[in-house]
């Protein structure tokens, strides 16, 4: 139940782009595209998971002086995995992400969720933190990459959705599309929240 | 001539054209986060400019001296971030002992700057160009002096946004957002600057 | 001091693990990655001159395949059961957005075959428009003789119709094939450069 929990805070209540506004970078640049937010979103969720375990495992043989250099190690090491696994079978995701895979290193949701979570709990805790926020980010990541295709494209995951004779606002998959698309999102939640309250 | 031709495309594309924060999301972290105030902006930006340039500097020469010759070219991600790490607290620690003053003005920023993806953003990408050493000082000064102009101007906008009506649920990170997309626009008519 | 020690040994152990783990998947994707990359180089050279099923590099001379808006990086003899039917050409050249990738086939009956865009930084949604069939295939047979120009109005015959909005990358785009067609004719199509200048590999 605990568990189960620890996801939903991951996914609703703490949702990492629309509640604590981390991981700005790749969110804005990548999401041109559904797909491309799809991918970006699960592999930094795979480096969230993967490390928030291990960081949880080492927690206590990590001197404290060392922590987030040792974090760090950690983080780039999944990442250089993650970045050579995607490389070799998913090519044309890693030519799309280019940059923005080494960069998951600096996400601050890594070293984020590592300093204040994955260094405080159980490995299977951590590992479900991982999981939650992982979610939470890639449906963000996601929902943005859908908006963003839909009127700037006129397509969802590369299928045409809008009718014939739309004509696409470029303008939504050029960076300001990205800006805007994402503080209108932004400000709506913060109206349906206050709403709920 | 021609090279110092090259010299100023590179300055002017990364400082306008393609500048960091406005048209590559990095380092929109601390551009969102430090940009309340004009005043902490230049602090901030000043701090950046100082450790992007060594970083750049040092990413360089541990690229072509250690990873290239041993063939470790795939440690790159892990050896760029310990080194701008060690490299943050050994600048924090040589400002803190020469000039307390501007440690005071900066160090709050410092700290921050290791998980800006600029800063790692820079040093990739001087590599991924093949710039020579000069180029890619030219580069990594150019590329913190744009992110030090975004975050500046954008500092600018948000004093006066602060004595505005808006909205109650755009305030905050939306508006900022929403106003970094406008600055974003007007950048994106330094495209084909450089031709 | 002993702290001292214990804390650079702990974190030093950490960091062997992390080596150790990036030295093992590197070894096994290794091989895959440089698969993916042959595949690729191939498969826009197939693209772009399908008739032919193996290529071999050839020598450029400098002197002719470069030019201020464009320069040739890499020249393929495209050959058909050992006869040569045609080149492929990858040209740089100077888009709106910085360098573009443009991968030009020219057969041996002296046309375009055809052309691909490789890796670039056009603006989406304009400058990538060169990208879809309808503008590419435009080059589609166009005589390696001519000099093509870009216009804005129904074209002619060496003329390509630009992509409104994108005057600059379709430009960019008919810099790069007219170098690769004016290459081959100065060096190639008689099959000079081709002799003294095929590369050992």
């Amino acid at each position: 139940m605990k568990l189960l929990k620890i996801i939903k805070n991951g996914i609703i209540t703490e949702n990492p782009t629309f509640r604590l506004v981390l991981g700005m970078c790749p969110t804005l640049a990548v999401t041109t595209t559904a797909a491309n937010g799809v991918g970006m979103g699960l592999a930094t969720a795979f480096v969230l998971i993967c490390s928030n375990l291990v960081i949880s495992l080492i927690k206590d043989f990590v001197p404290k002086q060392v922590r987030i250099p040792a974090f760090i190690v950690v983080a780039a090491t999944f990442v250089t995995m993650t970045g050579m696994i995607m490389e070799a079978y998913v090519p044309a995701l890693y030519d799309s992400l280019g940059i923005f895979i080494p960069l998951i290193v600096v996400n601050c949701i890594i070293l984020g969720r590592a300093e204040s979570f994955a260094s405080k709990n159980t490995p299977l805790a951590s590992m479900v933190d991982g999981i939650g926020m992982g979610l939470g980010f890639t449906l963000s990541l996601t929902l943005l990459g859908i908006i963003r295709e839909l009127l700037g494209v006129g397509t969802i995951f590369g299928i045409q959705a809008m009718p014939q004779g739309y004509n696409p606002a470029v303008i939504m998959i050029l960076p300001p599309g990205a800006f805007i698309t994402l503080g209108l999102l932004l400000g709506l939640l913060n109206k349906l929240a206050a709403k709920a309250e | 001539m021609e090279y110092a031709g090259k010299l100023f495309m590179i300055l002017l594309s990364t400082l306008l054209v393609n500048n960091f924060v406005l048209s590559r999301f990095l380092g929109i972290c601390p551009f969102l986060g430090v940009s309340k105030k004009v005043s902490t902006a230049l602090g901030m930006g000043a701090a950046v400019t100082f450790v992007m340039a060594l970083a750049s500097l040092f990413t360089y020469i541990i690229q072509y001296t250690i990873l290239d010759t041993l063939g470790l070219e795939y440690l790159q991600t892990i050896a760029f971030i310990l080194v701008i790490a060690a490299l943050v607290q050994f600048v924090e620690m040589v400002i803190q002992k020469m000039s307390p003053t501007l440690y005071q003005a900066l160090g709050v920023y410092l700290p921050l700057i290791t998980t800006n993806c600029a800063v790692l953003g820079v040093a990739i990408i001087n590599i991924q160009e093949k710039y020579d050493l000069l180029q890619t000082l030219i580069n990594g000064t150019g590329a913190a002096l744009g992110f030090t102009l975004a975050i500046v101007l954008m500092a600018g906008i948000r004093e006066r946004l602060e004595l505005s009506d808006i909205p109650e649920p755009l305030k905050g990170f939306p508006i900022t957002l929403i106003t970094a997309g406008l600055m974003s626009v007007a950048f994106l008519g330094f495209q084909g600057l450089i031709k | 001091m002993s702290d001292i020690i214990k804390t650079g040994l702990r974190l030093f152990i950490i960091t062997a693990i992390a080596a150790v783990c990036m030295g093992i998947t590197n070894l096994a994707t290794k091989g895959p990655i440089e698969e993916q990359r042959i595949a690729n180089a191939n498969l826009a050279k197939q693209t772009v001159l399908p008739q032919a099923d193996e290529f071999t590099e050839v020598g450029i001379m400098t002197e002719i395949a470069e030019k201020e808006s464009a320069k040739i990086v890499e020249i393929n003899a495209g050959k058909a059961s050992n006869d040569i039917v045609g080149y492929t050409f990858k040209v740089i050249t100077r888009g709106f957005g910085g360098d573009m990738e443009v991968i030009v086939g020219i057969n041996s009956d002296n046309q375009v075959e055809s052309i691909q865009i490789g890796v670039h930084s056009e603006t989406p949604g304009l400058g990538t428009k060169t990208q879809d069939d309808s503008f590419m295939d435009q080059y589609k047979g166009k005589s390696a003789d001519n000099i093509l120009s870009v216009t804005k109005n129904s074209p002619g015959d060496s003329e390509i119709q630009a992509v409104s909005g994108a005057t600059v990358t379709s430009d960019a785009v008919t810099n790069g094939v007219n170098l690769a067609s004016q290459y081959y004719s100065e060096v190639l199509q008689s099959g000079g450069g081709e002799n003294e200048a095929v590369k050992d590999n």
